[in-house]
């Protein structure tokens, strides 16, 4: 490619954007939002006791209590940790495909 | 019968864009989509407009009208609404021009009624698409549009041999559901036909192209790609294919293949373009299970995906358009100077996640339960935890990283209002069909008794999701973005094409330097050495034939050297600087004369 143009035309960045210095997370918000989330879970399995679940496939065992907060935990358990092994054949830098242009 | 096919009105639009170069072209560009719209709404069933243009063919059906046609014919002309309020700001035409013109050959494809126009219009989606991606004008975007437009080459070769040979079995071009026939037929033409359409759904492992050019293309580009190419594919499915069994795993394949690879991905256009595929794999699932109730799912669940997708990508290309960064690793905090597309975005990371009281809680679980009517429990196991991984690369993962998360100090402005508008727009449908889906349950191919809210769904739902939110703040530390890119499988044609061409290149410029060396080099010189001086080295070699007899050599090389010296300069004694030439022209007419 003989014209080379680097700056995409569809962007507007704006030349004079406000930078601060970055900001933390005040630990104190974090450990509210992690008190949120664990009520959260708790919630939505009491909730089951006072619903009547109609599970489907019970002959393969997904009748018990709490199936569907199981299978959402170790399936995402299960997804991350694969990604995470899979990282180490997969990722590359950034200029990995660069390199032969 | 209609007048004239709906995708007209947009190709009109189209060629305005390009007449009106300000933003009265804007307000054409908006509106066309929006004319269509309600033009393909006055269209009655079975109505149809046909074209004779290939004498002994029969005619071709420019327009069918059923119920399946209308779902993706309101859902493709409202984002394509949305899409050009959310452009208002572009001031290049020709980027309207080609998204318009491929709106309407995605719309081409959805009214066909026969093979030859569906071929047409699929092919013509590619084309324009290449366009759009290449307008970002990067060398980036040329590389990924010239890989896109090979690859949509590759999948439209294997259409038209799927479509030349299935008339050649069947003598019939209709576009209806093709009779099923094992994969290894591929005289039948229909296998290989959904290769082709399989290549467009980028299902694996043919799929690499969607992440590889849709983050390349420019900011609005972006939006509307993510809503035509791979949901064309969808209703080709759901016209053509049904009840096709494989369809049921490609799908499943799809639906944890764009996970794991989103989980992996550092750019925030590539992860919604992973998760792109993870979503496809749920309507091609839809398609292989085939019921009435899988068909409404997968419909249902085209045009929210739509929807939302359109709104993540709208978010993020607003995130682009103010910072022009795309990686998480560069991105966050953004919540403080972006509230709204914040908000905006986020609605659309919870639709796409089935939250209740959102679209994918209303469309998704359709699909869901039709696999759990046919007891398909493995099908239903891996679409369950595809939801659940949903929320996980998407739901979280891309509002998390992009506004939250580790602030960099980056405090852009908010979105032009133009972009609020359109992401407002589809945040309210994203809600309104959650809640109240019911004007989406009627328009739907097949009546739909299915009740998305009951007490059972919400708490297994909820329990699903905020399990699998849980999941993600605990594994946070294993989850945070390094710098890097995943190889997918582009990396057979990127690396395997450079390879062929830089082994081509040894193979033959090596013996083509070999060559010269010997031959031009080496060999000429050699003659042309001894022949730009052969009267000299005539004259030498009888002044050494005749130092034979004398008794001083050294006088004898020196009178030699002389001698050839002399010839060289012409200075020799006329007679005999006559004859030597004479000698040697003889000589060489003898040579080549024989």
């Amino acid at each position: 490619m003989d014209k080379k143009i680097q700056t995409p035309v569809d962007t507007n960045p704006c030349p004079n954007m406000k930078r601060v210095e970055p900001e933390g997370w005040n630990p104190k918000t974090i450990r509210t939002l992690w008190i949120i989330l664990w009520g959260l879970c708790g919630l939505s399995l009491v909730a089951e006791l006072f619903v009547h679940i109609h599970p489907h496939f019970e002959d393969h065992g997904t009748g018990f209590f709490g199936y569907n907060a199981v299978m959402g935990f170790v399936a995402c358990t299960v997804m991350i940790l694969a990604a995470k092994g899979l990282a180490i054949f997969l990722k590359r830098k950034p200029d990995y495909y660069d390199k032969d242009a | 019968m209609p007048d004239f096919p709906p995708n007209l009105i947009i190709f009109a639009g189209a060629l305005l864009t390009l007449v009106f170069r300000n933003k009265l072209g804007n307000l054409i560009a908006v509106l066309t989509p929006a004319a269509a719209c309600y033009y393909i709404y006055t269209l009655s069933p079975e109505a149809s407009f046909t074209l004779s243009i290939f004498q002994g063919f029969g005619s071709l059906e420019l327009v069918r009208i059923d119920e399946l046609t209308k779902v993706f014919g309101y859902i493709f002309t409202l984002n394509a609404f949305a899409g050009m309020i959310y452009s208002w700001y572009v001031k290049q035409h020709s980027h309207l021009f080609w998204a318009l013109v491929y709106v309407a050959c995605a719309l081409g494809v959805v009214f066909a009624g026969d093979i030859i126009t569906w071929y047409i219009y699929w092919e013509l989606m590619a084309v324009t698409s290449t366009f759009l991606i290449i307008s970002r004008r990067t060398e980036q975007a040329y590389g990924a549009g010239q890989r896109y437009l090979l690859v949509h080459v590759f999948g439209g070769l294997l259409l038209l041999a799927g479509v030349l040979l299935h008339y050649k079995h069947t003598g019939s071009l209709a576009f209806e559901s093709f009779a099923q026939t094992s994969l290894l037929n591929w005289e039948h033409g229909t296998p290989l036909m959904l290769l082709g359409i399989l290549v467009n759904a980028a299902a694996p492992p043919f799929g690499s192209w969607l992440p590889d050019a849709y983050p390349s293309s420019t900011v609005t580009a972006g939006v509307l790609l993510s809503g035509y190419t791979t949901k064309t594919a969808v209703y080709t499915l759901l016209r053509g294919f049904t009840g096709w069994e494989v369809l049921i795993w490609v799908g499943c394949i799809m639906t944890i293949y764009g996970i794991i690879y989103a989980l992996l991905e550092n750019d925030m256009r590539r992860i919604l373009a992973y998760s792109i595929i993870n979503q496809v794999g749920f309507m091609v699932a839809a398609a292989g299970i085939g019921t009435q109730l899988a068909i409404n799912g997968a419909s249902a669940h085209a045009f929210c995906h739509i929807i939302y997708k359109s709104l993540l990508w709208m978010s993020a290309g607003a995130v682009l358009y103010r910072l022009g960064k795309s990686k998480c690793t560069d991105l966050g905090g953004l919540y403080k100077t972006m509230p709204w597309t914040m908000l905006l975005g986020t609605i659309g990371a919870l639709a796409i996640s089935a939250v209740p009281l959102t679209s994918g809680f209303t469309s998704k679980t359709l699909i869901i339960e039709a696999a759990s009517h046919e007891h398909l429990y493995w099908v239903w196991l891996v679409l369950e935890i595809a939801s659940a991984g949903v929320f996980l690369h998407a739901g979280i993962k891309f509002p998390y990283f992009v506004f939250f998360a580790k602030d960099k100090g980056m405090r852009p402005k908010e979105a032009p209002k133009s972009m609020l508008f359109a992401m407002g727009i589809m945040a309210f449908l994203c809600i309104f069909l959650g809640i109240y889906p019911d004007p989406l349950y009627a328009i739907l191919p097949y009546p739909v008794e299915y009740q998305a809210y009951t007490a059972s769904h919400l708490v297994t739902q909820s329990q699903l999701l905020i399990f699998s939110a849980l999941v993600f703040f605990i594994f946070l530390p294993l989850l945070k973005r390094t710098d890097t890119i995943s190889l997918d499988t582009d990396w057979f044609y990127r690396k395997g094409c450079a390879a062929f061409y830089n082994a081509m290149d040894l193979a033959l410029n090596s013996m083509n330097k070999l060559a010269y060396q010997r031959i031009v080099v080496e060999f000429v010189g050699l003659i042309t050495r001894n022949v730009h001086n052969i009267q000299g080295s005539f004259a030498a070699c009888m002044v050494r034939f005749g130092g034979v007899f004398s008794r001083n050599a050294n006088a004898t090389k020196l009178i030699e050297e002389n001698t050839r010296k002399d010839a060289a300069l012409g200075s020799l004694p006329v007679g005999l600087g006559v004859m030597l030439p004479l000698i040697a022209l003889i000589l060489m007419l003898l040579a080549y004369g024989v």
